[in-house]
């Protein structure tokens, strides 16, 4: 289970990560790029916490928590192959980092 | 509460003694030295992929600072993933330092099943507990065992001493044992943040180089020139006018970075896979001893050289 919620957090760093330069382009504000820019520090330092904290998996809201954040990765795959709205690709960037850093402060505790 | 929080572990310590009372006669002495001997090769294998694996940790920082330099809306990194990375290099040192000891313990344990000195193994043995502790603690886990327990092995490392050789050896091997089933759950535990870091430090190596590149900071000679030198042929010495020259083949050096990459990374997951079974099977050997049934020391001989073998593929793939 540790690993499961490990591997969920980690897909979100990589997404946002791997494909910088393309979400970086995409964004057409100083506003867009600030969320951007905010959103990529999070889900990074979300993964090295995650990396340096022993995860457990005490109860059933970190199981909920790890769900939801896999529906969020595999929503935010399909909106940066397709990359057809900046709105939409933000809104689920930001959802996954935060169900991310939920489930490293949930699974430690 | 203290109980409560050890109970999964009593068990293995409490059947531990009950095999200690009654030591089979049948263990082939020299069987325990070779064990020794296999297992120290391989835990000084696993040290060493360790504490290398530790120093790698200060490069993701590198990296981040230099992309954030090179990558517009790349921020430097933040206190918090600066003290995450050094709280996991602490955890990796303790691994490093496990496996050192294990090392050490298993010099001691060869000693004793060789030669009438004993005195060796009671302190190898003690400092292999503390190690499995501190690292329990790195990794935010409680200790595996407690104090009185500890106090327990110790006093019974210690009698060893004026024991006949064979029945010394018998003992000695299920004290490593116990100590090796104890650990091997915390590993576990652990395994997958180590996986996952290696993972992540191998593509931020591969985004760094890719950055690079795009700033023309750095020519693509060396990673060309391995293709040339497979064939015989030599770089010409203007080469970075040609591929600045050819859009297609700029354009290609980023495929090129990452493939190789993909290379070194495939040679360490190979290497890593072959390390993390290397406890379980250690486990193995020295149930077969307890039990008096044969012992195939063959295969973790055949282990250490694999081992080797991988380590040499990935310095290969490494080798610029």
């Amino acid at each position: 289970m540790t690993e499961q919620n490990l591997a969920q957090i980690e897909k979100t760093y990589e997404l946002i990560d791997t494909n910088w330069s393309q979400l970086w382009d995409s964004a057409a504000t100083d506003e867009e790029k600030r969320q951007l820019q905010s959103a990529r520090d999070g889900a990074r330092d979300t993964f090295w916490r995650a990396i340096a904290t022993s995860l457990k998996d005490n109860h059933s809201l970190v199981g909920d928590t790890r769900a939801a954040l896999a529906d969020a990765n595999e929503e935010l795959t399909g909106l940066i192959e397709e990359m057809e709205s900046f709105a939409k690709t933000i809104k689920t960037i930001t959802k996954a980092v935060t169900l991310a850093a939920a489930l490293v402060t949930l699974g430690g505790i | 509460m203290l109980l409560l929080k050890h109970r999964t572990i009593a068990p293995a310590v409490a059947g531990f003694i009950l095999l200690l009372l009654s030591a089979c006669s049948t263990t082939q002495l020299g069987e325990v030295g070779k064990l020794a001997k296999a297992g120290q090769a391989n835990s000084a294998t696993l040290a060493t992929y360790y504490s290398t694996s530790a120093t790698k940790l200060p490069a993701v920082l590198e990296i981040e600072v230099l992309r954030s330099t090179l990558q517009p809306g790349i921020n430097r990194p933040s206190p918090e993933m600066i003290e995450a990375i050094e709280k996991f290099q602490v955890s990796l040192r303790h691994r490093a330092q496990l496996s050192s000891d294990l090392a050490t313990l298993y010099d001691a344990l060869f000693e004793l099943s060789t030669t009438d000195y004993a005195g060796g193994f009671q302190a190898a043995s003690k400092d292999f507990y503390g190690s499995i502790g501190s690292f329990a603690e790195a990794i935010g886990q409680s200790s595996p065992i407690t104090a009185a327990q500890t106090q327990l092995l110790d006093s019974l490392a210690g009698k060893l001493i004026t024991e006949a050789q064979k029945r010394r050896a018998e003992k000695a091997n299920r004290i490593v044992l116990t100590q090796l089933e104890l650990l091997q759950p915390l590993l576990a535990r652990d395994r997958a943040a180590v996986t996952a870091f290696r993972r992540q430090a191998a593509r931020l190596v591969e985004e760094g180089g890719i950055a690079l590149w795009s700033a023309g900071l750095v020519s693509a000679k060396p990673l060309l020139s391995r293709y040339g030198g497979v064939t015989g042929l030599e770089m010409v010495s203007n080469e970075a006018s040609f591929t600045s020259a050819n859009p297609k083949l700029t354009a290609t050096v980023p495929a090129l970075i990452s493939f190789r990459m993909g290379q070194i990374q495939h040679a360490e997951d190979r290497q890593y896979a072959a390390l993390e079974g290397l406890v379980d099977d250690l486990i193995r050997r020295h149930r077969e001893i307890a039990e008096g049934a044969p012992v195939d020391i063959a295969a973790l001989l055949e282990k250490a050289a694999e081992l080797r073998a991988l380590r040499a593929e990935f310095e290969a793939a490494v080798k610029p």
